[in-house]
């Protein structure tokens, strides 16, 4: 019996073989890849599966697992990219959770204005969540803010931001970038109607003046506030 | 290392020499305050400026050091801690906790640089209000010093062994330009000319230490070894460039074996400028105090006449001693303080032209008899508004 069969299973391996050769070949080509994940992995970021060209689609609670996997291990860079990829997503922004992990990775990375825009966000949503743990820890760390770093009050979007310039002896990357964020006008919001920029202490230039300004200085540089 | 004295001890005064008038009821204890709870004191460095203000090292002796400022405006004394991160959430989690900062080098009124040690490397920062690294240098630094025309710094950096470079242009990275070229021998104690910006080092050599320099800075003025009569005889530890071409004082060791072997001590030493390579080398003083660990540099004032130092005594508690080179007189400081590890002076202005020296001393105690930890305590020698 089985010297009768024996063709037809050759032929039926040869066959089976063949189309898991295409199976898998088809995987290494990155085709029908089973994530769950839809479009093609355009990677835009390096290295960890944040690709996707529709990232609203992907799996916030998994994104914030990873972010805060990122924050413990103190590999804040690797982090960014999931905050910048749920950044716009109706979820993400509906998230306290998230905008928390985004306010932390932001003021790690010294990117000042954005961690403040983020913890404020991110109490809002606790507010109208009726978090009021998380309330309480939001307000903190906005009070943080206060103690340790410069704030520069403005005249708020409709007008010019003041010209500051580092004036210390080492300028770095990041305080070239909080630097840009007010050269763009790129104005926060401190309180309703109260607009200006956060900056690291040290010594700068403002409107031509030098000043040193330690944590917990304040300049109000809107017209007539001085 | 804490000096342990009896308090009785600190009650007998026993000095053949006049102290000077008015200087102890002065000085006020500025390291009785939380951060310091558990920790010791070390490395007084006044800084420039209108107002009295000074970087010292905590300690907890395991190697941990930070770093802390301490402002005086009028009868006020303000602090603030050099920070770990500049970000505060990783500051409240105790980031960088483990390091070990030290070497701080003014660079104007309002900021300084220093070495930060974690983990194996060692990094150049720089602090005007945050921490920040000066990027592009690669190598462990030792130490740094920067110049009076605020341009260039000047550094030890370990690469393929330990050699001096100046560095200048954007970020200090522009410009690398290494002065010492010396494998095997590791060079530290970096003193700069206020006047001609020449730079002078130690070199510690497995035979003893020896007399570099570059005045001006510049590779072709590099002279590996000064000499100068006798200078084999003292193992140097640091020194200091008085300003006004006056040459250089440094803290030297005087190994056991040469006078008597059972016997060490330490002393102090005055270099003239070098002319052609070489110096005059003149014994100031004898039973100088320098406390163990990464040594402090002699201290002076009026135009490095005057210069200030710590005499080895356990009867009269390690006095602190005051040097006119123009007579070679010296004199014991009256202090309510006792057994000083480490003095540091600085000269300030007020009501505009008058001069006062300011004094830092490391001692023991807090004043109260029981704590035995090494303290700040700091004040003018001379009258200042308010203090």
């Amino acid at each position: 019996m089985l010297h009768e069969l024996s063709p037809l299973l050759s032929a039926w391996t040869v066959r089976s073989s063949l189309a898991l050769s295409l199976l898998m070949l088809a995987v290494a080509l990155g085709c029908g890849c089973p994530s769950g994940r839809t479009g093609a992995q355009n990677s835009q970021f390096s290295g960890s599966g944040a690709a996707s060209t529709d990232p609203c689609h992907r799996s916030l609670d998994g994104d914030l697992r990873t972010i805060r996997s990122r924050l413990e291990k103190k590999r804040v860079q690797e982090a960014r990219p999931y905050v910048e990829a749920l950044a716009g997503c109706p979820d993400a922004g509906e998230s306290f959770e998230y905008l928390m992990l985004a306010a932390q990775v932001y003021e790690e990375l010294g990117e000042l204005n954005a961690a403040w825009t983020a913890a404020t966000s991110a109490l809002r949503e606790a507010a109208r969540q009726g978090e009021s743990a998380v309330i309480s820890e939001l307000q903190g760390r906005l009070e943080k803010f206060t103690e340790h770093y410069v704030r520069i009050d403005g005249g708020g979007p409709s007008s010019l931001a003041p010209r500051i310039r580092y004036a210390g002896a080492v300028l770095d990357d990041v305080t070239f970038a909080q630097l840009e964020v007010v050269a763009e006008n790129r104005y926060v919001e401190f309180a309703p109607g109260q607009w200006g920029f956060w900056l690291y202490p040290g010594r700068y230039q403002v409107g031509g003046v030098d000043r040193v300004m330690k944590a917990g200085d304040s300049l109000d540089v809107r017209p007539g506030g001085e | 290392m804490s000096f342990r004295v009896p308090i009785l001890a600190s009650l007998v005064v026993c000095s053949a020499l006049a102290a000077s008038p008015a200087a102890a009821e002065k000085l006020r204890l500025v390291s009785d305050v939380p951060a310091l709870e558990g920790r010791q004191v070390q490395r007084p460095v006044w800084g420039p400026g209108a107002q009295p203000q000074l970087v010292h090292e905590i300690t907890d002796r395991s190697r941990l050091t930070w770093l802390r400022v301490i402002r005086v405006t009028g009868a006020t004394i303000s602090d603030e801690l050099v920070p770990g991160s500049r970000s505060s959430r990783m500051e409240s989690l105790g980031a960088a906790a483990d390091r070990a900062d030290s070497g701080a080098a003014w660079w104007d009124a309002s900021s300084f640089f220093f070495v930060r040690s974690v983990g194996g490397s060692s990094s150049l920062f720089y602090f005007d209000g945050i921490p920040r690294e000066v990027p592009g240098l690669s190598g462990r630094v030792g130490e740094v010093r920067s110049d009076s025309s605020r341009q260039r710094l000047f550094a030890t950096i370990e690469s393929e062994g330990v050699d001096v470079y100046r560095l200048s242009g954007k970020g200090f990275a522009e410009e690398r330009v290494q002065l010492s070229q010396s494998p095997g021998v590791v060079e530290n104690s970096l003193a700069v000319s206020r006047e001609d910006g020449g730079i002078f080092w130690i070199s510690a050599t497995p035979s003893g230490t020896r007399l570099g320099g570059a005045a001006p800075a510049e590779p072709a003025a590099v002279r590996e070894r000064l000499t100068a009569d006798r200078l084999h005889l003292y193992e140097l530890i640091s020194m200091v460039v008085l300003p006004g071409a006056e040459g250089m004082v440094a803290y030297a060791r005087v190994p056991a074996g040469v006078k008597d072997p059972e016997l060490e001590s330490h002393v102090m030493i005055h270099l003239s400028t070098p002319m052609d390579g070489r110096c005059q080398l003149t014994e100031l003083v004898r039973n100088v105090y320098v406390p163990p660990g990464l040594p402090p540099r002699p201290a002076y004032s009026d135009g490095g006449r005057v210069l200030y130092y710590v005499a080895e005594s356990a009867e009269q508690s390690n006095p602190v001693m005051r040097l006119d080179r123009a007579t070679g007189k010296s004199t014991r400081l009256d202090l309510a303080t006792h057994g000083h590890q480490e003095v540091a002076v600085w000269e300030y202005t007020h009501s505009g032209d008058k001069v006062v020296p300011w004094i830092a001393v490391v001692s023991v105690g807090d004043g109260e008899g029981e704590d035995v930890r090494n303290h700040l305590y700091v004040g003018p020698l001379g009258d200042w508004p308010d203090w």
